[in-house]
């Protein structure tokens, strides 16, 4: 397994104690060295506009390009390269307003700001995907948009997604049955490159003070979310409609509700298997209390219509996410509050599990395992230091993620190691302004990780050999057969 | 002279550094190639900009020069920049130039002009407001609920802080004022004055504002959301002279 953990914060930045927190990441699918992160970072100069984190070397290092229009910084923001455009979207809640803007921009490490795509109002959490398709990029934002309530669960979907606004955006509205009011804040959309479109989403159904009863509901749309009726594909077979329900009734705290320092109540994951349309990945976490919080991985490998009993439970976790390479590895990535008799800590755990193995056999690898404590700066965000959601995605074989955490230099913090860009002592567990002189508190920071594992042998089913090739400057996936046997179904028909 | 006023120029620019052009063509960290017209900037010294960036006198700087006509290696400037990469150094975006022997006199003229702007800033923030008080605090509760649970990770957490009122520098009250506050840290709520029992200040305060937040967010009352609506109490006098005469 070959591991790599980057403290993100540049060295320019060494004096910076900001609680840089809810990260997101985007990698170029056509040149995984190019990678886009995001976190609550704002632009030290205070120009009116945020920062990027932006890497060309693959993730081993990191710079801050203010290109973000809306603020010093943004609030929510996810970030999507489409697969062969290079390039970058971004769905954010500007500052103040906090409207909902789509942006783009062609060269993400160029100065100037994004371009406006598309402007909503009353609009919450957009989270982003794209991918390139006829020759034109398509972009599909999950958000809970307030004008529909109280079926608020929403895709905006582009299939030209370029300027002038609206840039062809034209809002799905996924929720079909009664809310309580309106549906929680995720929504996740997930793309199949053939054409199918899976969204998650979290619907309330009664909302307490404590908990809120929630259905956790998948749609499909088999043909790129294009025609009238949207992800209407999946139709549930209790009351035949729209959205299967995988969990009913299930009780989630109430947002606001604490693990550690975190806020919790509206964690959800999808990702589909980009080798096989039908299987789809589904996480979410519920429970009573934030004690009970607890993340649930389940499966369908029949695009939606049924769902696997849990791959895995981790109790006591928050900010699921889950990815699927290019071989069908599954990756599931979890922060996990404990207490080892010296105080709560978050440990970060990226899971992976080989497909056919469904989390029967995995690999968990703790990229860092931190205090739940947010220092002695300054405490912006002091009940969201981890922030909603954290960032994962494949391509090829690897795996590239994003999460947040307190920025102690102390590398028993990470089993794997990592790399700080800022101004540090290892030995004294300090960190330092650029003059390398003064002392800086701790705060929080995001960190990038890059996972791939090792090939071994059984990774392809029997007489199959996947490879990758280039010839005259494109790329070919190559899957060869070594091995043919023939089982006929039923030999007594063939014998002449 | 340059072309623009120094209003303009320090309104447009961030990170006011005098220093020397080093080396044109070149950067000190990788950059897109595409952009052109960089060079490198060593800085003397920092006139005006952010603390985190102190450390950065006496070092070298990249610079995405507006043209590079009126540039030369070995130049001495005065370089008002805004951001661009924060990165292993700092490359930052020209917004304008002044010879450097403009410096000494950049350095008075820098502190006032910014006063000039904040004042600005603040008797646009004056001319918005329904009611200019100050006063002090004498109760902090919660804004009593709509019976709505809270349906996003931006509630406000609305608060009430009752004011005793002892002067009125724009519009009219008397006894006692209401004013909703956002008692929130999230994101979008974190940088809106908080209030506490016994806090006396300054508040510019709007009815049933529209600036903030999502409709459904808002409340009708009282409040002073941008971090300029709540001011030290000894700046009233300041406050009543920018007070705009309407």
């Amino acid at each position: 397994m070959h591991v790599k953990v980057v403290n993100m914060i540049p060295f320019s930045l060494s004096g910076e104690d900001n609680m840089d927190s809810e990260p997101s990441i985007a990698v170029d699918p056509s040149n995984p060295r190019h990678i886009a992160a995001s976190a609550f970072t704002p632009d030290p100069m205070l120009s009116g506009n945020g920062p990027l984190y932006v890497s060309a070397d693959g993730g081993d290092t990191w710079a801050l390009n203010v290109v973000l229009p809306g603020g010093n910084l943004t609030n929510d923001i996810t970030l999507r390269f489409a697969s062969r455009s290079n390039v970058l979207y971004a769905g954010i809640l500007r500052a103040f307003t906090l409207d909902l803007n789509i942006l783009s921009k062609i060269n993400f490490t160029a100065p100037g700001l994004m371009t406006l795509l598309l402007n909503k109002t009353f609009d919450d959490q957009p989270y982003i995907e794209a991918t390139t398709a006829a020759g034109t990029d398509r972009v599909y934002l999950g958000d809970n948009d307030w004008n529909a309530a109280p079926q608020t669960s929403t895709v905006d979907v582009s299939l030209l997604a370029a300027p002038p606004p609206p840039s062809n955006f034209v809002a799905a509205r996924i929720e079909h049955r009664p809310t309580a009011f309106v549906d929680a804040p995720s929504i996740r959309p997930a793309i199949h490159h053939s054409g199918t479109i899976y969204a998650a989403y979290l619907a309330w159904r009664n909302m307490g003070a404590i908990t809120n009863t929630t259905d956790v509901v998948v749609a499909r749309d088999d043909n790129w979310a294009a025609g009238p009726n949207r992800f209407a594909d999946l139709i549930d077979p209790g009351d035949s409609l729209p959205g299967l329900r995988v969990a009913q009734g299930v009780q989630i705290p109430a947002l606001g509700t604490l693990l550690g320092h975190q806020r919790i109540g509206s964690s959800l994951s999808a990702a589909v298997d980009p080798r096989d349309k039908r299987t789809v990945y589904l996480s979410w976490a519920d429970g009573n209390s934030a004690a009970a919080y607890t993340i649930h991985v389940r499966r369908s490998t029949d695009s939606g219509a049924t769902w696997s009993p849990d791959l895995r439970s981790v109790a006591g976790a928050t900010n699921p996410q889950l990815a699927v390479n290019e071989h069908g590895d599954v990756a599931f990535l979890y922060q996990r509050l404990h207490d080892p008799g010296s105080g709560n800590r978050w440990q970060t755990h990226l899971e992976i599990s080989r497909g056919h193995h469904a989390f029967s056999k995995f690999d968990d690898i703790v990229l860092a395992d931190i205090p739940d404590d947010n220092g002695t700066g300054p405490t912006l965000n002091p009940t969201n230091p981890l922030g909603d959601y954290a960032g994962l995605m494949a391509v090829e074989d690897t795996f590239y993620g994003v999460f947040c955490g307190n920025n102690t230099p102390d590398l028993a913090n990470f089993p794997h190691g990592v790399h700080y860009q800022r101004n540090h002592n290892f030995g004294t567990k300090q960190l330092f302004d650029v003059s390398g002189i003064n002392p800086v508190t701790p705060s929080y920071d995001p960190f990038f990780f890059r996972v791939r594992r090792d090939r071994e042998e059984g990774d392809e089913p029997h007489g199959l050999e996947y490879s990758r090739v280039e010839l005259e400057g494109l790329k070919y996936e190559r899957l060869e057969i070594k091995e043919l046997r023939l089982q006929l179904a039923d030999p007594r028909r063939h014998r002449a | 002279m340059p072309d623009r006023s120094i209003d303009e120029l320090l309104r447009d620019s961030h990170f006011i550094v005098a220093g020397r052009v080093e080396r044109l063509g070149a950067a000190t960290m990788t950059i897109d190639p595409a952009v052109q017209n960089v060079g490198v900037f060593r800085i003397d010294e920092i006139l005006s900009g952010p603390p985190a960036l102190d450390a950065f006198s006496g070092h070298d700087i990249t610079v995405v020069f507006q043209d590079l006509d009126h540039v030369r290696q070995g130049d001495r400037r005065v370089l008002f920049a805004t951001s661009w990469l924060y990165g292993q150094s700092l490359a930052v975006i020209e917004v304008g130039m002044m010879d450097e022997r403009e410096r000494a006199s950049m350095r008075g003229e820098i502190g006032e002009t910014h006063q000039r702007l904040a004042d600005e800033r603040l008797r646009e923030r004056l001319a918005l407001a329904d009611l200019v008080i100050a006063g002090r605090v004498t109760r902090t509760a919660p804004l009593e609920s709509e019976g709505r649970p809270i349906f996003t990770e931006h509630d406000p957490d609305w608060w009430k802080a009752e004011v005793d009122v002892d002067s009125v520098a724009k519009g009219s009250a008397e006894g006692r004022v209401t004013v909703l506050f956002p008692r929130s840290v999230d994101i979008a709520w974190s940088q809106s004055p908080k209030f506490e029992p016994e806090q006396a200040g300054i508040w510019i305060l709007q009815h049933d504002q529209a600036e903030r937040g999502a409709p459904p967010l808002r409340r009708p009352g009282l409040t002073a959301l941008d971090p300029l609506d709540f001011r030290p109490r000894e700046e009233l006098e300041h406050v009543r002279r920018l007070m705009p005469d309407d």
